[in-house]
């Protein structure tokens, strides 16, 4: 008896010594790992464009059905997005959403990450539901994210699917060009070898026209 | 369908499986029966093969190379194997080439989740490319028509497409263009692509190189809820697959029923859905106060729309209320508005807006509807459009009739205006509008004067025929011609080309009865069909092509004021006994007032369901309707109509509730809620149980299944019928009931066209049947059909 009363004195007296294991929150705030999963940011290109391109894909892949989205088209006049489409409503519902990172997966375009941000309380349930204009990082900035810390990156001299990136390969980048050129200058000449371009011009020669 | 006769099956083994089919089908439909997916994409089982794209590869024994399984018919004891090494990489080769120049943005692209291009190559395709050059790219999307946009990039160049334009719809619109690899979809400048059928191709095209404007970056096939169901919008009913996302419907797409549709859709039924989704929709019932509509509770509005009616059809007896029932809502809806007004109020006045149809013998049986059916359109020798225009008013029928055209049919089109048909078409006859009904005496004074009838039936009632001719003597086509503008030695020609028919349809508009000379069209046309043998069988009959989704329905239900559900006479003692037994009502002998009269100002208090009769009326007639002591209007929309009533509910669309349609060929089919009700507006079947609860009737149905139950007990047209019974693709009346499936489920059996027999025995329509009179609500059809 006397003995594990000694016992337990004496751990007592090794942890006395020790640096507690608690942050003293919020003055201090503990370090994060860099794949932790926190709220949602939405991504932009150098060029301030948007990433996504409200494909609905993060959505799709919800477990929790947190993320409604409506898209719109792109016009000249009102470029949002490269390419044709753009997510005109993009709402996630933090109170559904189990912080899995599946969006993130999902993303054809590294548009969607979730972030170090945890600090969630508010005092309406309604305000939990974040809104495009919250998700977004603010003009001018242009990271990518988490991603980094997810996404291997591209092996040295791997030919690419990419056109005018040799030696380019990242599978977001290649995505994100498909649906429209990500951040690379467009191309939509007419690309084939010694074409004219003139439809009648079949490129045999002595063929009929 | 009828058993096959054993010779006529060819027996083989695919992956080791036995199966047996019809002699001459595909080994792609061979393998569908067995379940086994064969990857398509230029073949389309309602088109025929082309053999262009290489992606159905299937080894069958004996078979030096890979075949193709959307060409290769099916040969007895073949041995086809789907999964050998070889058939592998000749599908992964295939997809590889079409994957060279594809753009894969398939984020962006609307076919992106149903798309047969992803499935086929996650399924079936090579993992990546060895392709590592630059893709052509072409500018995007370009407009091929006002609805439908082009992705060249995207396309396979499969020509379903075009092969559709030029084979299917016949029509003007998309073809393939230059060559090999340069080979493209497009619409020739000169011809452009507006054909009514063009959202088929949306459907059809394997890959996002043909979307729909409509649709556009609106949503994902993840996102939607599909739910089968019929087309409101006309009276074809195509069966539908309807496609909402939240509290939107974004689009119909076809859920195959052959004797239908044929697995088509009109665009109109398609895309034209704005009014379902429409903010100016009705959302609390209104009720008028100082002049004014005023929002009220549905408590409030339902008790005073019973408390007034009551106490108005007690001041002044019944026969001062009065009901216009509607053409769009179910058979159930509108059965229990005419049970509302006969058996909770005691009067037959109850009507809606239709084509003038002559009334039956006492105790006869008169269905005036299309005796045959849109399937057996394929089998005619002759098809007569009568004042009638099938492309803009019911699309699919326009559409099997081209099939007709291409099994061989003669179309004859005989209308005011030029018709979509004339090009296709063996006669093209115009004549002044409004003359329907003299062109149809014409062609039975040829028939009779010339001594053209046939058949047995006009060959047992010489008396009768002579009547007849006699009836017609005057209209002459030379007569007619002065009259109404129309060539008349081609209509005698047209007379003698229907007389001597192998078997003719003969169409009109429902609306053409109510022309001025339209009294007897319709008899007149059922006697032209009679007599000259053109009836009973598939491929021959008679009949309107209906205005609305439900126009036959509210006829059949009985929302006229002569007869009761199922065209039993209103003084038909025995029918009103039987009827008045199950309702719990006393009901009344007399027959109501009409349409016209009860508008007229024939009644004090008027409830206008889902119409807007103020359309119908001129405008020195519109003050007639503020002369109601009483007036409820229940629809969805504040209508002109509306705008004048003391009470207005809030009613919901076909999407929003259960019930069933009756179409144009007499099918009866289930509607389905394809998605929640608007806030505030209910079901026009819910607030009639709701106005008759007030009234203290005892009602307590609480699903429109009940209701179509006790259709199916007390209509002897729809014996049998139950929303369980009437299945997935619905049957023709008259229905009965028939055989339990092995899994316990109810059915009913249809008849695809009905025989004079029933004509004969129950009705005398206008003389020419020389019939003694009732034989009681007893049908003689035929049942069943060759196949
Ligand atoms: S983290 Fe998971 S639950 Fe949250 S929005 Fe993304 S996919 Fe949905
Ligand atoms: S998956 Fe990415 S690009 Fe697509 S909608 Fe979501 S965030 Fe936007
Ligand atoms: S547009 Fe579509 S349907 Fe037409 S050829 Fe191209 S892939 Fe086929
Ligand atoms: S033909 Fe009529 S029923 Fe068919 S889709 Fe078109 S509108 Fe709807
Ligand atoms: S589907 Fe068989 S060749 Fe195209």
């Amino acid at each position: 008896m006397a003995m594990d009363i000694i016992k337990g004195l004496n751990t007592t007296l090794r942890e006395l010594g020790k640096k507690p294991t608690t942050v003293s929150y919020p003055e201090e705030k503990r370090p994060l790992p860099a794949r932790f999963r926190g709220r949602h940011v939405l991504h932009r290109y150098e060029n301030g464009l948007e990433r996504c391109v409200g494909c609905f894909l993060c959505a799709g892949a919800c477990p929790a059905d947190a993320i409604y989205i409506e898209a719109a088209e792109n016009s000249e006049e009102q470029r949002v997005s490269p390419g044709e489409r753009y997510a005109r409503v993009f709402d996630v519902n933090l109170l559904r959403c189990i912080f899995c990172g599946y969006c993130e997966q999902a993303c054809p375009t590294g548009a969607i990450t979730l972030e170090r941000i945890y600090e969630l309380s508010v005092t309406h349930p309604e305000d939990l539901v974040y809104h495009k204009e919250q998700l977004l990082e603010p003009l001018g900035s242009a990271t990518r994210g988490s991603l980094d810390a997810w996404v291997a990156p591209a092996p040295d001299q791997t030919p690419t699917p990419l056109p005018g990136r040799q030696g380019f390969f990242d599978g977001l980048e290649a995505s994100a060009a498909a649906v429209g050129q990500g951040d690379l200058p467009a191309e939509t000449e007419i690309m084939i070898a010694g074409d004219t371009g003139d439809p009648h011009d079949t490129g045999v020669a002595g063929e009929e026209k | 369908m009828a058993e096959q006769p054993r010779e006529d099956l060819v027996n083989l083994t695919i992956d080791g499986r036995p199966v047996s089919v019809p002699k001459g089908s595909l080994i792609w439909a061979a393998a569908r029966k067995l379940g086994i997916e064969i990857p398509i994409y230029c073949y389309h089982p309602k088109m025929e093969p082309l053999g262009a794209c290489r992606m159905c590869f299937v080894a069958v024994e004996k078979m030096p190379k890979l075949a193709t399984a959307c060409t290769t018919v099916v040969t007895e004891g073949m041995v086809v194997r789907t999964d050998t090494p070889a058939v592998k990489k000749g599908r992964q080769g295939t997809l590889e080439f079409l994957l060279i120049n594809h753009p894969l943005d398939c984020p962006v692209c609307d076919k992106g989740g149903e798309c047969d291009l992803q499935d086929f190559t996650l399924r079936h395709g090579p993992g990546g490319s060895r392709f590592d050059v630059s893709k052509r790219h072409f500018a995007k999307p370009i407009p091929v028509s006002e609805q439908i946009l082009l992705d060249r990039e995207r396309c396979i160049a499969c020509q379903r497409c075009a092969r559709f334009c030029q084979s299917v719809a016949m029509e003007d619109g998309l073809a393939m263009q230059e060559r090999g690899f340069r080979t493209e979809v497009g619409v020739d400048p000169a011809a452009p692509f507006d054909s009514i059928f063009s959202g088929n191709v949306v459907e059809m095209c394997p890959v996002g190189a043909l979307t729909a404007k409509s649709y556009r970056f609106v949503s994902r096939p993840w996102e939607l809820k599909k739910t089968g169901s019929v087309c409101g919008l006309c009276s074809v009913g195509c069966n539908v697959r309807v496609d909402v996302r939240v509290d939107k419907v974004l689009r119909q797409y076809s859920r195959p029923n052959d004797d239908v549709d044929d697995g088509w859709l009109c665009d109109r039924g398609r895309w034209e859905l704005d009014a379902i989704n429409s903010q100016e929709r009705l959302r609390t019932p209104l009720i008028r106060k100082d002049g004014l509509l005023q929002p009220a509770s549905w408590d409030e509005a339902m008790r005073l729309v019973a408390g007034r009616l009551r106490e108005i059809a007690e001041r002044d007896g019944p026969g001062a209320v009065g009901g216009i029932g509607s053409t769009h809502t179910t058979n159930e809806e509108a059965y229990l508005f005419q049970k509302l007004l006969r058996a909770g109020l005691g009067t037959n006045n109850v009507d809606h807006h239709h084509g003038r149809f002559p009334a039956a013998a006492p105790g006869a049986v008169l269905p005036w509807a299309w005796t045959d059916s849109i399937a057996g359109l394929e089998r005619a020798s002759d098809i007569l459009i009568l004042g009638a225009d099938p492309y803009h008013r019911q699309p699919i029928v326009d559409l099997r009739i081209r099939k007709a055209i291409r099994a061989g049919a003669r179309v004859h089109i005989v209308t005011p205006e030029p018709n979509r048909l004339d090009r296709l078409a063996a006669t093209v006859l115009r004549y002044t509008p409004g003359h329907t009904g003299e062109i149809a005496r014409a062609l039975l004074n040829v028939v009779t004067a010339e001594g053209l009838t046939r058949g047995e039936f006009a060959a047992q009632r010489a008396a009768t025929v002579e009547a007849r001719r006699a009836s017609v003597a005057n209209d002459t086509p030379e007569q007619v011609a002065e009259t109404a503008g129309i060539e008349s030695a081609a209509l005698r020609a047209l007379a003698r080309d229907l007389a001597g028919a192998e078997a003719a349809v003969i169409l009109y508009d429902e609306m053409a009865t109510r022309e001025p000379s339209g009294a007897t069209l319709a008899a007149d046309l059922l006697d032209l069909a009679l007599l000259t043998g053109n009836f009973g069988r598939p491929g021959a009959g008679v009949g309107p092509l209906m205005e609305d989704n439900n126009s036959l329905g509210a006829r059949d239900m009985g929302l006229l004021p002569d007869t009761l559900p199922g065209y039993r006479l209103v003084a038909d003692q025995d029918a009103r006994a039987a009827l008045g037994a199950v309702w719990g009502a006393t009901l009344v002998g007399e027959p109501g007032q009409t349409y016209e009269e009860m508008l007229g100002g024939g009644v004090k208090a008027l409830y206008v369901l889902g119409a807007d009769p103020a359309r119908h009326l001129a405008d020195a007639q519109l003050t007639h309707l503020n002369g109601f002591e009483f007036l409820v209007v229940q629809d969805m929309f504040l209508t002109e109509t509306a705008r004048r009533a003391d009470v207005v509910l809030p009613a919901v669309a076909y999407t929003e509730k259960d019930g069933s349609f009756t179409n144009t060929e007499r099918r009866v089919q289930r509607v389905r809620q394809a998605m929640q009700p608007l806030p505030g507006a209910k079901a026009d079947w819910e607030i009639l149980v709701g106005v008759a609860r007030a009234l203290g009737l005892s009602w307590r149905y609480l699903t429109p299944a009940e209701i179509l139950s006790e259709i199916g007990r007390t209509v002897p047209l729809y014996a049998g019928a139950s929303r369980r019974a009437l299945g997935e693709l619905g049957a023709c009346w008259p229905l009965s009931p028939g055989a339990r499936t092995p899994e316990g489920r109810p059915t009913v059996s249809g008849s695809p066209f009905l025989t004079w027999e029933m004509f004969e025995r129950g009705v005398a329509p206008s003389g020419v049947s020389g019939a003694t009179g009732a034989a009681g609500p007893e049908l003689a059809v035929a049942r069943g059909r060759e196949e």
